[in-house]
């Protein structure tokens, strides 16, 4: 067990180790020629491990869906990058966000041009700027409130699964939202948030602060509402396309959708009361409401789903048995 | 089906094979082009074990290193004859096209 590939084997489930592990262990060293493992090697199990208790668990089809909802997140976190930087970074109201606003914007460009691991390694680097966005909260650096960090952070970790070789729709898929984005943007499409009085403003000219307060009406989160809106569009447009895993797509999807739209049930009276009682601050109520909408979608509907499946699987298992026990009896 | 999924399957095609031999298989077969690891091919092996298209063979030891062989059951044969049956008429398809726009 001091062997470095069982080491990382950990990831697997036990049983699997003791089935399989010898076999899996022997054959990377035969690939390797028993050098050490490199850093490669070792994502290769702890996915691979991943991907394997997701299976035991009955969410077999997640993994395959993981890379069709990172390229609709990267899509989403481009739109919003041109948004933010062209209506508030670059008109004053710079913050701490443009570095990893210009961090997927890169992405989205090294995807279409089909240089899958440069953008999967730019996407790292862009999750670890943003991370630092959100840290800098705790110190007087000019940086947006935790509730507009918490949605992107949900986006920009999906958009780390962004697939290797794919379709040219989905490598340009994300550039072409930043594309639309921007030409909205330059020529001022009449779009307007709940916010502001129809006809005397629009989404590109806000009166309100840069991610002022935490319901979806102000421009900076209504935003996110709508990438929501268009994220659970264009995912219903695929799962009826697709021959297979449409499901999948749609359960993995709702956890982004989520963590834009549920902002806003802060607002809501009930929520507030319990909120507010544990944070006794606005912006934490908001977080607190996300988190909520991410929990529901990211853990309780995939722990639902596994059940089902469990108990789906346990009554097949008990109808095949059935034929068997009789012969059994018989002969 | 997937790319890899339809390579593992074709390195199966004529005889069983063991997990070192099916990458260096689908290596040959993609010229290099698919690149699958440990952790992957077992992932999609044990999905196709699930779906009955492979079953394990038998095992042996060689060298101290444990090697399993897997081969392609009847229901793989037949899907994949006909995932290589649907390629054909696409490959026929464009061939046909190509053909006509340069006539």
């Amino acid at each position: 067990m001091s062997d470095p590939y069982y080491r990382l084997l950990f990831a697997y489930p036990r049983r699997y180790r003791r089935e399989r592990g010898r076999e899996l262990v022997d054959m990377y060293r035969e690939l390797s020629g028993d050098r050490r493992p490199t850093f490669a090697d070792a994502a290769d199990l702890v996915l691979g491990g991943f991907r394997e208790r997701l299976r035991t668990a009955g969410l077999g089809g997640v993994p395959d869906a993981l890379p069709v909802v990172a390229v609709f997140s990267l899509a989403a976190l481009a739109g919003l990058s041109v948004y933010y930087l062209a209506v508030f970074e670059i008109n004053g109201q710079t913050t701490a966000y443009a570095f990893p606003y210009a961090g997927w914007l890169l992405t989205a460009v090294a995807a279409a041009a089909g240089r899958s691991r440069l953008a999967r390694t730019v996407a790292t680097v862009s999750l670890v700027l943003l991370a630092v966005a959100i840290a800098l909260r705790f110190t007087s650096w000019p940086t947006l409130r935790l509730y507009m960090g918490l949605p992107l952070a949900v986006l920009a970790v999906l958009a780390l699964f962004l697939p290797g070789a794919t379709s040219r729709a989905s490598r340009l898929a994300p550039l072409t939202v930043a594309a639309a984005v921007a030409v909205a943007a330059a020529v001022h499409l009449p779009l307007t948030s709940p916010a502001i009085a129809r006809g005397r403003e629009s989404l590109w000219n806000p009166v309100s602060e840069y991610g002022v307060c935490c319901n979806y009406q102000v421009p900076s989160s209504y935003v996110m509402h709508l990438a929501a809106l268009a994220m659970l569009a264009a995912g219903l447009v695929v799962a009826v396309t697709r021959r297979r895993g449409s499901g999948w797509i749609l359960l993995v999807l709702a956890t982004p959708v989520a963590a834009l739209l549920t902002m806003w049930l802060s607002d809501v009276g009930a929520i507030r009361q319990i909120t507010y009682r544990f944070t006794g601050l606005n912006e934490l109520d908001a977080v607190l409401a996300s988190l909520l909408g991410v929990l529901v979608t990211g853990v309780a509907l995939p722990a639902g789903v596994a059940l089902v499946n469990a108990v789906r699987q346990i009554s097949w298992r008990t109808r095949d048995a059935d034929p068997d026990r009789d012969r059994g009896l018989t002969g | 089906m997937r790319e890899p999924t339809f390579l593992i399957l074709t390195a199966l095609a004529d005889s069983p094979r063991h997990g070192y031999g099916l990458i260096t298989e689908v290596d040959r077969l993609s010229d290099g082009a698919v690149a699958l690891r440990p952790g992957t091919l077992y992932g999609s092996l044990d999905r196709l074990v699930e779906e009955g298209l492979v079953a394990r063979d038998r095992e042996e030891v060689v060298s101290g290193r444990l090697r399993r062989y897997y081969r392609l059951t009847a229901d793989g044969e037949a899907a994949l004859r006909a995932e290589t049956e649907r390629l054909r008429r696409h490959v026929e398809a464009a061939t046909l096209r190509l053909r006509a726009a340069r006539a």
